[in-house]
């Protein structure tokens, strides 16, 4: 039996700038991994590979056992993997429902669409008093509830988060980690990236830990916590 | 005829003219939104449009309105074609490489036709050309009353795509983010080919309005280009409603400037107002002021 998402031995540049060295990991079939380290670990750098904006120069990604080689970022969605991408990026000047029905764009996704609408909804009903309002006057933790509404309108088998807490309130943080725990409990595979490494521990299944390009140190979120090299560089606790 | 009434026809005259520079805004802000550079190469295939309703009438006799349906899926597919076959390729390597193939479109273009058929003015005579509508003591030409109409109906048109069509908010979306757009699964080929399409064709009904009410020589398309350009300026990016409107303004200020003026002062009006409206307000006259362009 293969993972869900599979990547071995994954090297990135960025013109002659190595961002990734032969990055290893997998995810399995609805648990929730998430991807810790410091600003230029590499955590969005792999996101975005997976997700076919960048090209690896070396090793390969499997998804349901095949290999993502030669997509293109709008293929990868189609295949089943929903990328919610650094800053959000809504389209600030369409509608809620237009964000919305944009998520619906692959084709295999619009007969659901529907029923995606009602679960959107269900899991934020927030966004549906915001409905006709443009994405771009709400406030920043609606915003990244539709950022994420809008990823799972397309019925993802993995949802690709990258740094969903950045920028909001502590509040609106531990509502917005509640709702990822909740989907994941639902079903939903989840690659989590985060930089609130104490939060990521606590709700991911397993925790990779990169530093500046390199696998560090793998391991389930209670074993890590215990771990003292990760509690003195992570965690802030002096050993 | 009293001054009131003559300056009432010059307004008509402004808002019907108005109206075709409004249609080629609309191609030219659409092509901006998806490749973000000034498709200088527009009035050049507006003139195309034009030449194309020319020969079709002169040859077969068909009534250059109803050319309009001939027109406009040759042009979607010119635009197409031009979008797949060379801009998305030079699109890649950024907007100077785009914005210099654009210019070297318009060059060939202009000296193609100068070459194929001569740089002499053109103009079709219909048996309707001269034909008036009298509406009290104004004189309303038939052939401009249907270039405003047909110029309303392809802004209406537009605008409904855009707003009702998956493909349209398709469109929208990628000109606001493309990379965000792909991530969703909006090809950025296919969203800016059919963007392309749209906005080449709507060159092809500025070309048939031309063609129907004004003379053209190969190389009056830079000329449109401009005016397009300050239509767009006047009603900010983005905005179908604003690049019309916008294209009326410009057309009543024009007319209005070579009545009260003289004709000579038409152009260094228009030019100015584009210069005033660029420097105070940026965004456009109609343009919402959260838009950065």
């Amino acid at each position: 039996m293969h993972p869900l998402l599979e990547v071995t031995q994954l090297s990135v540049f960025y013109g002659d700038a190595q961002a990734v060295w032969e990055v290893s990991f997998h995810v399995e079939k609805e648990k929730m991994v998430a991807l810790v380290g410091a600003n230029g670990a590499g955590k969005t750098t792999l996101l975005n590979t997976i997700s076919a904006v960048l090209r690896p120069s070396k090793g390969r990604i499997f998804f349901l056992g095949e290999p993502l080689a030669h997509h293109k970022p709008e293929d990868v969605v189609t295949m089943g993997i929903s990328h919610v991408p650094e800053g959000r990026r809504l389209f600030s000047r369409l509608t809620v429902l237009e964000n919305l029905e944009l998520g619906a764009f692959p084709a295999r996704t619009r007969p659901f669409f529907q029923e995606s609408l009602d679960r959107a909804f269900t899991l934020f009903p927030v966004l549906k008093q915001r409905i006709d309002q443009q994405a771009g006057s709400l406030s920043g933790g609606e915003q990244q509830m539709l950022a994420i509404a809008r990823a799972i309108m397309a019925k993802p088998v993995l949802l690709m988060l990258d740094e969903p807490s950045l920028g909001l309130a502590p509040v609106m943080v531990k509502l917005m980690f509640q709702i990822i725990q909740a989907l994941n409990k639902e079903g939903a595979t989840i690659l989590l990236v985060e930089q609130n490494v104490h939060q990521a521990l606590e709700i991911a299944d397993y925790v990779y830990v990169l530093k500046t390009g390199k696998m560090e140190l793998e391991g389930r979120g209670q074993d890590l916590i215990r771990n003292p090299d990760f509690q003195r560089a992570y965690l802030g606790m002096l050993g | 005829m009293s001054a009131f009434n003559a300056f009432m026809q010059i307004l008509i005259n402004g808002v019907l003219f108005g109206s075709m520079y409004g249609v080629a805004a609309i191609g030219l802000s659409l092509i901006f939104g998806s490749m973000q550079i000034v498709f200088i190469a527009q009035g050049a295939v507006i003139i195309l449009a034009a030449y194309f309703t020319y020969w079709v009438f002169t040859l077969t006799g068909l009534d250059p309105f109803f050319c309009l349906i001939l027109c406009l899926p040759v042009f979607m597919a010119l635009g197409w074609g031009l979008y797949v076959g060379l801009f998305h390729k030079v699109a890649r390597a950024g907007k100077n490489p785009s914005l210099l193939l654009a210019f070297g479109l318009m060059v060939l273009i202009e000296n193609l036709m100068a070459f194929l058929w001569t740089p002499n003015t053109r103009a079709i005579r219909t048996s309707y050309t001269a034909i008036g509508l009298s509406v009290g003591p104004m004189q309303i030409s038939f052939s401009r009353l249907m270039v405003f109409i047909i110029s309303l109906a392809a802004t209406g048109l537009v605008f409904l795509f855009m707003k009702k069509t998956l493909w349209g908010k398709a469109v929208r979306a990628a000109s606001e983010d493309m990379g965000a757009a792909a991530l969703l699964g909006i090809s950025p080929r296919r969203v800016s080919g059919l963007t392309f399409a749209i906005g080449i064709a709507l060159a092809g009904i500025a070309g048939v309005c031309t063609a129907t009410t004004y003379p053209f020589d190969p190389y009056f398309g830079f000329l449109f280009s401009l005016k397009a350009l300050i239509a767009v300026a006047f009603g900010g990016l983005g905005s179908v409603g604003g690049a019309l409107l916008g294209g009326i303004l410009l057309g009543l200020l024009e007319s209005v400037g070579s009545y009260l003026i003289s004709g000579g002062w038409a152009d260094a009006i228009s030019y100015a107002a584009f210069l005033l409206v660029i420097m105070l307000r940026p965004q456009g006259l109609f343009g919402q002021s959260t838009r950065a362009a």
